[in-house]
Formats: structure tokens, sequence, C-alpha cells
């Protein structure tokens, strides 16, 4: 099967299992009522549990701390503020989560122009913002080496 | 009524987002697009890209994606006695039908289809935006623990925006803790079981 068909076979199954639930259930009566009555936060905190550990990975640090800071505010009701607790929980996590892998360090400042950047080098050794000048900023390396070049040969040379 | 649906549009664009950035290598630009745009529905669109990224078939596809709808007709049903549409204009409703909007709706039992209205058209254009975006080229690094996150997130939210008395607060802390005791013992029960063991606390609590 293309994946245009299934992504057309899914579209239908989505969109179709939609209309077809919401056209055909009739409104629930006698006990059924009672059930459907009780059944919405039972629901969306079962779907909690299994969007947290239905995935095949272990949830990581950064989406425990999400949900518990989304756990902390729901005695308020407010689905912005525990939205907006949990996204905050989650970007707190993810800072936690680069500190403890290490990733933390390649965020680098340069010595010369302080301009920050990210060291995408592979073992981590990035000083300079750069090494030549061009559109991305100046030479800093270059001019730095060039500077100790400079100091070194005065210094033997005298 | 509009502030409510602000910080589940957020949510869901930045979920958009990555669904466009993980789905680009996949599917192309072109289909990943065409995907938010037919079938609106992030954790159908998540897993079809999931297992088709591992090699996974068709066959497989359609075995997780169908459970997912499934969950349509416990939404449908807990929408149904605040909608007072007739079927012809339930039916163009139905479009809108998400865990989101639904959840919202509940929330605002006189203006129910409103609200799925209004909701969920800003969700559906957050969906559709973020795919674009991330689709155009988001680095995905940094906010990959924000969209694991947001789903886990946003249905709390709902939880307690749904609770309308303690009882319910103790039916979903009852139903949490029997799901997660499913799922660790039996992780292959996904959806479904989470589901069933949702519809069972709602039908046994009402007893005295």
């Amino acid at each position: 099967m293309s994946a245009a068909a299934l992504v057309a076979l899914v579209a239908v199954i989505t969109v179709g299992s939609r209309a077809v639930s919401v056209a055909l259930l009739p409104a629930p009566r006698g006990a059924l009522a009672g059930v459907v009555d009780r059944l919405p936060a039972p629901l969306f905190a079962v779907l909690a549990i299994a969007t947290l550990l239905g995935s095949d990975a272990a949830p990581g640090a950064g989406v425990w701390l999400a949900a518990g800071a989304a756990l902390a505010t729901v005695r308020r009701r407010s689905l912005l503020l525990t939205v907006a607790a949990g996204l905050a929980g989650a970007v707190v996590g993810a800072v936690v989560e680069a500190v403890a892998s290490g990733a933390w360090s390649r965020l680098r400042r340069c010595p010369d122009c302080r301009l920050v950047f990210w060291d995408r080098t592979r073992n981590a050794s990035k000083i300079w913002c750069g090494m030549y000048a061009g559109a991305d900023g100046r030479a800093c390396g270059s001019i730095a080496k060039v500077r100790r070049y400079r100091a070194r040969r005065a210094r033997t040379t005298l | 009524m509009l502030a409510a649906a602000i910080p589940v549009a957020a949510a869901i664009g930045v979920l958009g987002v990555v669904y466009g950035a993980v789905a680009e290598p996949v599917l192309g630009p072109g289909l990943t697009i065409a995907s938010s745009v037919a079938a609106f529905s992030g954790a159908a669109q998540f897993a079809m890209v999931g297992l088709l990224a591992s090699g996974g078939s068709a066959g497989a596809v359609l075995a997780s994606v169908v459970p997912l709808a499934l969950r349509h007709v416990p939404l449908a049903a807990i929408l149904r006695p605040h909608l007072r549409w007739g079927r012809g204009r339930r039916v163009l409703l139905s479009l809108f039908l998400t865990d989101e909007t639904v959840g919202l709706a509940l929330t605002r039992g006189a203006q129910a289809e409103r609200t799925v209205v209004l909701s969920g058209a800003a969700a559906y254009s957050a969906w559709v935006a973020g795919t674009v975006a991330g689709v155009a080229g988001a680095s995905l690094g940094a906010i990959a623990t924000l969209a694991e996150s947001v789903f886990p997130v946003l249905f709390i939210g709902l939880a307690a925006v749904t609770a309308r008395r303690p009882r319910d607060a103790v039916l979903a802390g009852v139903a949490a803790s029997a799901a997660a005791l499913l799922l660790t013992v039996a992780p292959g029960a996904g959806v479904l079981g989470g589901l069933a063991v949702a519809i069972g606390v709602a039908a046994v609590g009402g007893r005295r």
C-alpha cells in the first residue's frame, strides 16, 4: 500500500469514526445516562495515564516533571493554569535533562566578541564563535591565534 | 469562551510543529501537510508516522489507528447529552470532535455546540499551521520533551475541568490508578484497555 493511500485510509477511519459516533449515538437514558454523566473525568484521567505509560520508551525526567507540575494545579480546575504549569515544568525538565546529559556545557560564549553560540563540534572543543569572517560574524579564532603567534615571535626574535 | 480555547490551541500548535518535523522525512512535505488537513488527529498521525518510520506494515498502522478511532465513541457519548442540533448539523460538528474540544464543551454545557466549533476551529488552524512550520524546518531536539509532555498535561487539565463534583475527582483518581496498574502489568492493553477501565469505573462508581 502506498503512503498516500495509507494516509487517506487513516483520515477516512478517523473522520468516519467521528461522524458515525456523533450522528448515530442516541442521547443516553436511564442507567446509561448516569454512566455517561460520570464518564468524562475518569476518561481523561485514563487517557493521561495512557499517553504517559503507553509508548514503548519510558518517559524522561522532563515529562514526569511536566505531569507533576500539571497535577499540582488540578484543584484550581483551570485548563489555562494546568497547561501553563505543565509546559513550564517541561521547559525546566528539558534544561535539567540537558544539564544531566552534559549537553548544557555546549552552550558557550566567545571569549573575544562575547557572542553566545552552540558548540556543534563532535568532541565539544569549540572555543571561539568562528574562525573566518563572513556573514555569520567575525573571525575571532583566527584573530586570537594570529595575536598569540605574533606575541610569541616578538618574545623569541628580540 | 475563547480564553479557554487559547491554551489548547497553543499546545496543539506546538505538537503540530513536532509532527511536521517528524513526519516530513517519512511522508515528504506534501503528504505530511495533507495528512494534518485531512485527519486532524495528533494521536493517530503520530502512531502512523512512528510505525512507518520503524518499518511497520500497513496492517500494523491500522491496528494502532483503529483503537484510537474507537475512542471517538465514548467521546461522542459524553458530548451527546449536551447537543441539541439535528443529525445533519451534528455530522458537520463531528469534524471537530477531539479530546480537547469535548473536554472544553463539557465545561460549558449550555453552549456545547458553539464551544466545539470555536475551539475546534482554533485547534484545527493551530494544528495545520504547526505542521507547516514543522515541515518548513524546526530544530527538534529542544522541543522533544515539550512534545512528549503536551498530551499528558492536556489530559490532566481536561480531567480536572470535567470533574464537577468531588465524586468525579475520586473516580478519576481510581481510574488513573487502575489504568496505571494495568499498563504496567500489561503494556499491550494500550488505549483500548484504558477506555475499558474508564467505562468500568464510571459504571461501578454510581452504586452505593
